[in-house]
């Protein structure tokens, strides 16, 4: 086969290209840490690492929900311990009120249950962030409608209305939220309820337990005419009576907070073992990711130096080839 | 001895015309499409002297040139192939560009965002700092799309500028052809040869023509050369018709297309052609299906693709945010607030898809609950967020997914475009080097054949001297 000048410099000159492009794109690897940098290089990597992206991305959102989710419960939690532990404080007094000594005192007793009142109320409007927590769906300032003699935009309130033969103080609560609960998204085909209910706090329509703890005051603070009860004023004996049962109804409202708190708990149990569970996930879909889309240094850097090597050899075999012809020799 | 004389001249003509011969060869060397020549000799006739038979020395029979027209056929047929599948890599690199893929900001990256905070402000549906976010992010998608698709416009557009180009330089090469048809004929001399030079330049045109076009080309016995493209013949003689870039507007549809007409030097058309091979053919398909938005073809376009997914994208989202109402919204019935409405016009394209301007003024007013009054309630924004995982979003994927089809599709094309891109480039490389083998200057070649007919122009002299010395001993003779 014949071989001229242009052939021998057409192929010298396409190795070059060749080795030159392929220095560019080792370099291009190095500098940008990505191993793919055009889709064409690794069309099945490709739909792989999108596939991989997708689902780190949409771990990464049940992980950062679960994470709200989480700080959520934790106010929960926070709010339903000092409930809890208010309403043992009124069960305590409800006890104390009963004894003997103490059933000349009922009028002290009565202003320290609305103290409590006042505390539970507090506790019940617990927020996190803009929200109140167990205020259902209806959980923001600005959707909570009042009507007179409501006065405030809280969830639950203590109004006075008219008195009555049944409730002489005419105190009430008023809960302005509802009761629907609220759910997150926590996996593809998984949700978790992030929200506790007042009603599974506080009894029937989110106020039972406060109906109890304002007879309670009534019975402490009433006699059984009606009138507001005077220092050394005894209790009737179905006064005594009425307010043993007020404090066992107080004693199991103070267990269903409890168990709620506890449900709390196991929610809160459970979406951290989610998250967690989560977090390994994204950290092996990563590295499976990583394997996929980074650069393998190493290799990288073995491979810019072959193509360098062969890039110097073609340069001299090319200039060496190039440069002679027998008109050197000629004389 | 006088035939001596006539026998010493025409063998210093023949040296003296093989050192021109080889000597240009030797400028040629690096001359593109140039075509070795080597000096065709011939014995001169036979005489009868004395009863003798004597030969007469040498004669030229004129100048060959290395030339192959299945080589140089192959050679254009894998130019156009080159060229073609060069073109359709460069498209398809532009379209990666306009796609930001692969990279961190592409649709993908968009429309994950845009679930994220779909996804956080379902967590708090209340909260306005994540309602400002969802909107962000909605209206970030949206000018998402509207980049990838005018990058993709634009492309297309210099596509067309691109295939207006190629076709003016088209119709000079055929007009440069048929041209030097007419100066090949009458270059001819009187044993029918014609100027090799002008063979050369003609070669090298439609070498030319062939990463714009497949071409054929056959030479007739006057040395004129027929070119045709896909049956339609451009060069016949010295006439040579030309391309022109018609644009096609279908106006039921809206869609335009390009093709090419044939027309006569007068401007009559004759009709059209479709290029099978070169620029060309990659230029009118890229621009007609996978540029084209609006394409019925069954090919992939990428510009149709982009266009479905923000339609579907909006319509699923807005028909999910129909039902919802935002935290002021109190009446009996949901507003039917859109998320996604068209800039312009009345339906959705990844050009025109754009965020309600309401919901940028009043981020409270982005559905997110399925009751009035009800700002905890996230059930709408919930099933928005949920689109991201719904398997029956589009052609049963979920959008990353079809996104993802789309990436993955282009990838391929381009895979499969750079395999066939670098099979021309190799199969090329190897016609080329038997062209060179065949019709290239070898200068060790030219080196020898300069000593060669040094040499033998020497001898010839020396047989003249010899001659004449010769001569002069016989005029002598009687003095």
């Amino acid at each position: 086969m014949r071989v001229t000048l242009q052939s021998l410099s057409s192929s010298i000159q396409s190795t070059l290209t060749e080795l030159t492009a392929r220095q560019a794109a080792q370099q291009m690897r190095l500098a940008t840490g990505q191993r793919i940098l055009h889709l064409s290089d690794a069309p099945t990597d490709m739909a792989d690492i999108a596939s991989f992206r997708s689902t780190i991305s949409r771990m990464q959102r049940y992980s950062d929900t679960l994470d709200g989710a989480l700080a959520e419960q934790e106010t929960t939690s926070t709010a339903l311990d000092a409930i809890g532990t208010t309403l043992a404080d009124v069960r305590t007094l409800g006890t104390d009120a009963l004894q003997i000594a103490n059933q000349d005192k009922w009028s002290v007793f009565a202003q320290n249950v609305l103290s409590k009142i006042r505390d539970v109320i507090a506790s019940a409007n617990a927020t996190h962030g803009d929200i109140f927590v167990f205020a259902g769906t209806k959980n923001t300032a600005s959707a909570l409608t009042t009507t007179p003699p409501e006065k405030d935009s809280t969830p639950y309130e203590l109004v006075t209305t008219a008195p009555t033969p049944t409730n002489p103080s005419g105190l009430q609560v008023r809960f302005k939220g509802n009761t629907e609960p609220r759910y997150v998204q926590t996996g593809d085909a998984s949700t978790e309820q992030v929200s506790t209910t007042a009603d599974k706090v506080f009894g029937s329509g989110g106020t039972a337990v406060f109906d109890t703890l304002i007879a309670l005051y009534n019975t402490l603070a009433f006699n059984a005419d009606g009138t507001p009860r005077g220092d050394g004023q005894h209790p009737t004996p179905e006064q005594l009576d009425a307010v043993a049962a007020l404090v066992k109804q107080i004693a199991d409202a103070t267990t269903v907070v409890n168990q709620a708190a506890a449900d709390v708990g196991i929610r809160t149990e459970r979406m951290t073992r989610q998250h967690d569970q989560l977090a390994e996930d994204i950290t092996r879909q990563r590295d499976f990711l990583s394997q996929l889309s980074d650069t393998d240094v190493a290799e990288a850097t073995m491979q810019l130096q072959r193509d360098q090597i062969a890039y110097e050899y073609s340069l001299k075999v090319g200039a060496k080839l190039l440069s002679i012809s027998l008109f050197d020799f000629l004389q | 001895m006088i035939p001596s004389l006539e026998i010493g001249k025409r063998a210093l003509l023949a040296s003296q015309r093989g050192l021109d011969v080889t000597s240009n060869n030797i400028a040629n060397v690096n001359t593109a499409g140039y075509s070795r020549q080597a000096l065709m000799l011939r014995p001169g006739e036979t005489v009868s002297l004395g009863g003798t038979m004597i030969g007469m020395g040498v004669l030229t029979a004129g100048i060959r040139q290395f030339r192959d027209s299945l080589i140089e056929r192959d050679w254009r047929t894998y130019t156009a192939a080159q060229n073609r599948y060069q073109q359709d890599a460069t498209i398809l690199a532009q379209i990666e560009q306009a796609l930001g893929e692969p990279g961190d900001q592409t649709l993908q990256t968009a429309m994950q965002r845009f679930f994220d905070a779909a996804s956080q402000l379902a967590a708090n549906p209340s909260r306005l700092s994540d309602r400002q976010l969802f909107v962000a992010r909605a209206s970030d998608l949206a000018a998402q799309f509207n980049r990838s698709s005018l990058a993709i416009e634009d492309i297309r557009s210099s596509t067309f500028v691109r295939t207006t180009q190629d076709v003016e330089r088209v119709n000079q090469l055929l007009s440069t052809i048929a041209s030097l048809n007419r100066r090949i004929a009458g270059s001819g001399n009187a044993s029918g040869q014609t100027a090799p030079s002008l063979t050369d330049e003609q070669t090298q045109a439609l070498q030319e023509l062939s990463k714009y076009l497949d071409v054929t080309a056959a030479r007739d016995d006057s040395g004129s050369l027929t070119v045709s493209s896909n049956g339609m013949v451009l060069v016949s003689l010295d006439t040579a018709l030309s391309l022109r870039v018609q644009k096609n507007l279908d106006s039921a549809t809206g869609e335009t297309t390009l093709a090419f007409s044939v027309e006569k030097p007068d401007g009559t058309t004759v009709g059209s052609l479709v290029p099978r091979s070169g620029e060309l053919a990659s230029l009118a398909e890229h621009y007609n299906i996978t540029l084209n938005p609006l394409t019925t073809s069954s090919g992939f376009s990428i510009a149709r693709e982009l266009d479905r997914l923000a339609r579907t994208f909006a319509d699923r989202v807005n028909a999910i945010a129909a039902g919802g109402y935002g935290l002021n919204d109190t009446g009996p019935t949901p507003p039917a607030r859109a998320i996604f409405v068209p800039s312009s016009g009345s339906t959705i394209t990844a050009s025109t898809i754009s965020i309600n301007s309401l919901l940028v003024t009043d981020p409270a007013a982005v559905p997110t609950s399925a009751t009035p009054n009800t700002p905890g309630n996230s059930d709408i924004i919930t099933a928005i967020a949920a689109l991201a995982t719904d398997g029956t979003f589009l052609d049963s994927m979920t959008p990353e997914g079809y996104y993802g089809s789309i990436a993955s599709r282009l990838a391929q094309m381009g895979a499969s475009t750079n395999d066939r891109l670098s099979a021309a480039k190799t199969i090329l490389e190897q016609v080329n080097s038997e062209r060179e083998s065949l019709s290239g200057v070898n200068l060790d070649e030219e080196a020898t054949n300069l000593i060669t007919y040094q040499r033998s122009f020497e001898a010839a002299a020396r047989i003249v001297t010899a001659t004449s010395d010769m001569l002069a001993t016989v005029i002598n003779l009687g003095r």
